[in-house]
């Protein structure tokens, strides 16, 4: 069931209606409120295959009575402790493994044999990778890491504990949520602020315009070149990476403002996931602006425990690079994700290395010339291409091609390219522009009410006019 | 803002949420919809003037000109727009005192369009001298669809009461319903290429982009090969995907159709649309397009009234729009064929 599908507009509505009815007549009945989120989400999760829920129960039956258990524990059972969070990382990990990595770590090992010459059959499953499996693995990972630190008391009820773990809006494609942040918003009573309305119904226009305006039309470019990689060469190549990096952003963070706005809508916050990544000038500003939950899950519960900057610059760099390479291998079970993963690293540790001015420092502040500012918002933005390509392609062939071929030779469609990919881009980046200018990711609902009206109303229109209405999956529910 | 909120370095772009109140939201989503409804309504009024769908507004003519009928004629033409682009009928009648008009709409319609179009002009004149129906091999296992249906200038939901009926659950009522109201929505993929190719070609967006032809029919110039080759792998991807069947919708309207041939003594001509040739030198589309005269031929056997015209009209790319659709110049030499075909059969009878 996608967001931007019939049937879960129908699925929504009723939903909604009956919790914004429950929110009505029984605010403080948390316990039924609760219910109906579980009940809902558990609906949602299964309407892709029912035998997901099996996996999703799993996680969170262990998962709840592991948190318990930890903090029952005293500290100084050390090695009791020890148990019980490997004990939820294992069992985590195994049905992450399993489902998503069994056979891409089989085929690898097969190949490693048959390159020193030694023939073995591999055995290889048919196995569905369940959707979003890897979003709330996370989140329950991240929920017994916390107890087991001390950073988190376990939730109070098991109903709380499944509606965090399986919460509809941010359940296949995040945002990853912290149990910190989230449980206790599961704990207290609800309540429904006029301004999270406002801000909520403007986040859902907003997200459909990115996912299905935008990012869905700019797929389409994508795709035909991707697919057709050797039939291009020159600019044609280069608009093809172009349209997967508005592709990639548009879908992905359309969706989570989509979560978000729905989230908001029945009365929680959920984290901010993007903050336009592509004005970022250096790749630790990236990830500082692309997919906040799960960078900051990653340096939280990956790169700090491995020691993060703390012992040295040799080890900094490992850190980092490790961080990178996991977080690619995170996104699928594809060499091409590690390779993405790889390169990410490597650009951190060298910007790390060489460049002065640290990332944290307003560049606008005057101590840069502007050309210069831009000039690494550019630079950044090329190396961001770069990983798109890789993490697009398909084989290692298809990045060297599209690397050795490029050039601004054009083709008797390059002209159409471009102009759909302007089109469709421009009304998204002049607000995102604007979005940058003012430092606030709501400026457009502060607009004099006539204005406002008007943007709303067209961008609306706009939605349901260029807007792709197939249906195209959300790219992150493959992950 | 809340911790979550709260960016990591100063130059981050963060949510900044002011206050608002209900009835400030109020009038925001009312005030939004209203714009929407606005510019669906300017949509509407500019499609209705200038349309840029060829089916949709074939349909709407077509059943247009049925309506406005002043006068019986000796031949009605009816099926979808193969016929519609494919059967001249100054070239049907010849030199004759004989009249005929070209009803045919779209296939999307399917057989059922024919019987009704064919049952309104009884109810108005009585039954034609002859009616001749022209179909692509493809139509017969459609069903209708809805946003078609939603264009026959009928009030909503009256073709539950026409013979063959036409049932729809809510779902589709609500489908039809936006279909003839709601074209940003519905008519979506026609509205965009109209703004682009007004912006990008520099298209002129006040002028009439389709006309009939006095008797009804429709001229169309030749599209480029590369687009007769995609048309082409569409059509074997359908006939590879299955095996030719009759819809029950067709069927029923089919059976109509014989009982009022039988009940009128009308006779019901039926002819395959013309062919590209080089989709019908195919094997698998071969044997798919036998099978498909096979259940003609036992259907046309079940009355002496109905008549399938056993022609194969295949045409060189040159004469074709695309691969089912014949352009300008090989409209008169697909009438003429099928002029020759009624012909034999009624010296046959």
């Amino acid at each position: 069931m996608l967001f931007n599908s019939q049937l879960f507009f129908v699925f929504f509505s009723v939903v909604y209606l009956l919790y914004y009815l429950l929110y009505l007549f029984a605010p403080k009945n948390r316990k039924a409120q609760n219910s109906l989120l579980l009940i809902a989400s558990y609906y949602f999760y299964g309407s892709w295959d029912w035998r997901f829920l099996v996996l999703i129960a799993t996680s969170t039956i262990i998962d709840f009575f592991i948190g318990h258990a930890l903090n029952h524990t005293p500290l100084d059972f050390t090695a009791r402790r020890k148990q019980l969070l490997a004990a939820s990382v294992t069992v985590n990990l195994s049905i992450l493994g399993f489902f998503k990595y069994f056979n891409f770590f089989v085929e690898s090992l097969t190949d490693l044999f048959t390159l020193f010459g030694m023939k073995v059959n591999p055995i290889t499953l048919q196995i569905i990778l369940p959707v979003g499996i890897s979003f709330y693995t996370f989140q329950t990972m991240s929920y017994t890491i916390d107890i087991y630190r001390k950073r988190l008391q376990p939730a109070k009820t098991f109903l709380d504990f499944a509606v965090f773990v399986s919460f509809f809006p941010q359940l296949v494609a995040g945002p990853i949520e912290r149990a910190s942040n989230l449980i206790p918003q599961f704990e207290k009573p609800r309540r429904i602020t006029a301004e999270q309305i406002n801000t909520g119904l403007f986040l859902i226009l907003w997200g459909f315009f990115k996912k299905t305006a935008v990012g869905d039309n700019a797929g389409l470019i994508a795709d035909q070149i991707f697919n057709n990689y050797t039939n291009y060469e020159g600019i044609d190549l280069f608009i093809g990476i172009l349209a997967f990096s508005i592709q990639i952003y548009g879908d992905f963070s359309g969706y989570s403002d989509i979560a978000r706005g729905i989230s908001r809508l029945m009365g929680f916050e959920l984290m901010v996931n993007f903050r336009l990544p592509y004005f970022a000038l250096n790749p630790t500003d990236f990830w500082q602006r692309w997919h906040i939950s799960l960078s900051s899950w990653l340096r939280d519960y990956l790169y700090i425990p491995l020691g993060g900057n703390r012992k040295g610059i040799a080890k900094t760099y490992r850190n980092l690079f490790l961080t990178m390479l996991l977080g690619g291998l995170w996104h699928g079970a594809a060499w091409n994700f590690v390779i993405w993963g790889a390169f990410h690293g490597t650009i951190l540790i060298l910007y790390r290395r060489f460049e002065k001015k640290p990332a944290h420092q307003d560049p606008w502040g005057g101590e840069q010339p502007y050309l210069i500012v831009i000039a690494k918002m550019l630079l950044m933005f090329a190396l961001t291409l770069v990983g798109w390509l890789i993490f697009r392609s398909e084989s290692v062939a298809q990045i060297v091609y599209f690397i050795t071929h490029l050039s601004f030779a054009s083709s008797a469609v390059t002209a159409d390219f471009g102009k759909q990919l302007l089109f469709f881009t421009t009304p998204f980046l002049v607000v995102q522009v604007y979005q940058y200018v003012t430092r606030d990711l709501l400026v457009l609902t502060k607009l004099p009410t006539v204005a406002r009206v008007l943007i709303y109303g067209l961008m609306g229109s706009w939605v349901l006019i260029f807007g792709i209405r197939a249906s195209l999956e959300f790219i992150y529910f493959q992950f | 803002m809340s911790n979550i909120d709260k960016p990591l370095y100063p130059q981050l772009t963060h949510e900044i949420i002011t206050p608002s109140n209900r009835k400030g939201v109020t009038i925001t989503v009312m005030a939004t919809i209203l714009i929407i409804l606005l510019i669906n309504f300017i949509t509407f009024w500019y499609l209705k003037w200038y349309p840029g769908n060829s089916g949709y507004w074939l349909v709407e003519q077509k059943w247009n000109m049925l309506n406005a009928l002043d006068e019986p004629v000796d031949w009605l033409i009816l099926g979808d727009s193969s016929g519609n682009q494919g059967v001249v009928p100054e070239v049907l009648v010849g030199d004759t005192a004989v009249s005929a008009i070209n009803l045919s709409t779209v296939a999307s319609m399917t057989t059922v369009n024919d019987v009704w179009m064919l049952q309104t002009y009884i109810d108005s004149f009585g039954p034609p001298e002859s009616v001749l129906i022209v179909h692509v091999h493809d139509i017969w296992s459609r069903n209708i669809n809805h946003t078609y249906l939603a264009k026959v200038p009928m009030p909503l939901g009256s073709w539950e009461t026409l013979t063959p009926p036409i049932k729809t659950n809510i779902a589709e009522e609500f489908h039809i319903l936006l279909s003839r109201y709601a074209p940003i929505y519905t008519e979506n993929t026609t509205v965009s290429k109209i703004i682009y190719e007004s912006i990008f070609e520099l298209e002129p967006l006040f002028e009439e982009r389709f006309q009939l032809q006095p008797a009804g029919n429709m001229l169309f110039s030749k599209l480029s090969s590369e687009g007769l080759a995609k048309d082409v792998e569409r059509h074997f991807y359908q006939v590879r995907k299955q095996d030719f069947k009759i819809s029950t919708i067709n069927q029923t309207a089919l059976e109509r159709l014989s009982m009022l041939a039988e009940k009128h003594q009308l006779d019901i001509y039926i002819v395959n649309s013309p062919l590209y040739d080089g989709m019908f030198r195919d094997e698998a589309f071969q044997q798919h397009y036998a099978a498909m005269q096979e259940q003609m031929h036992q259907f046309s056997s079940q009355s002496d009234y109905i008549h399938f015209l056993d022609i194969t009209a295949v045409f060189p790319a040159d004469d074709m729009q695309n691969v089912d659709h014949i352009a300008k110049s090989g409209a008169i030499t697909y009438t003429e064929m099928i002029v020759d075909a009624i012909a034999h059969s009624q010296l046959e009878n």
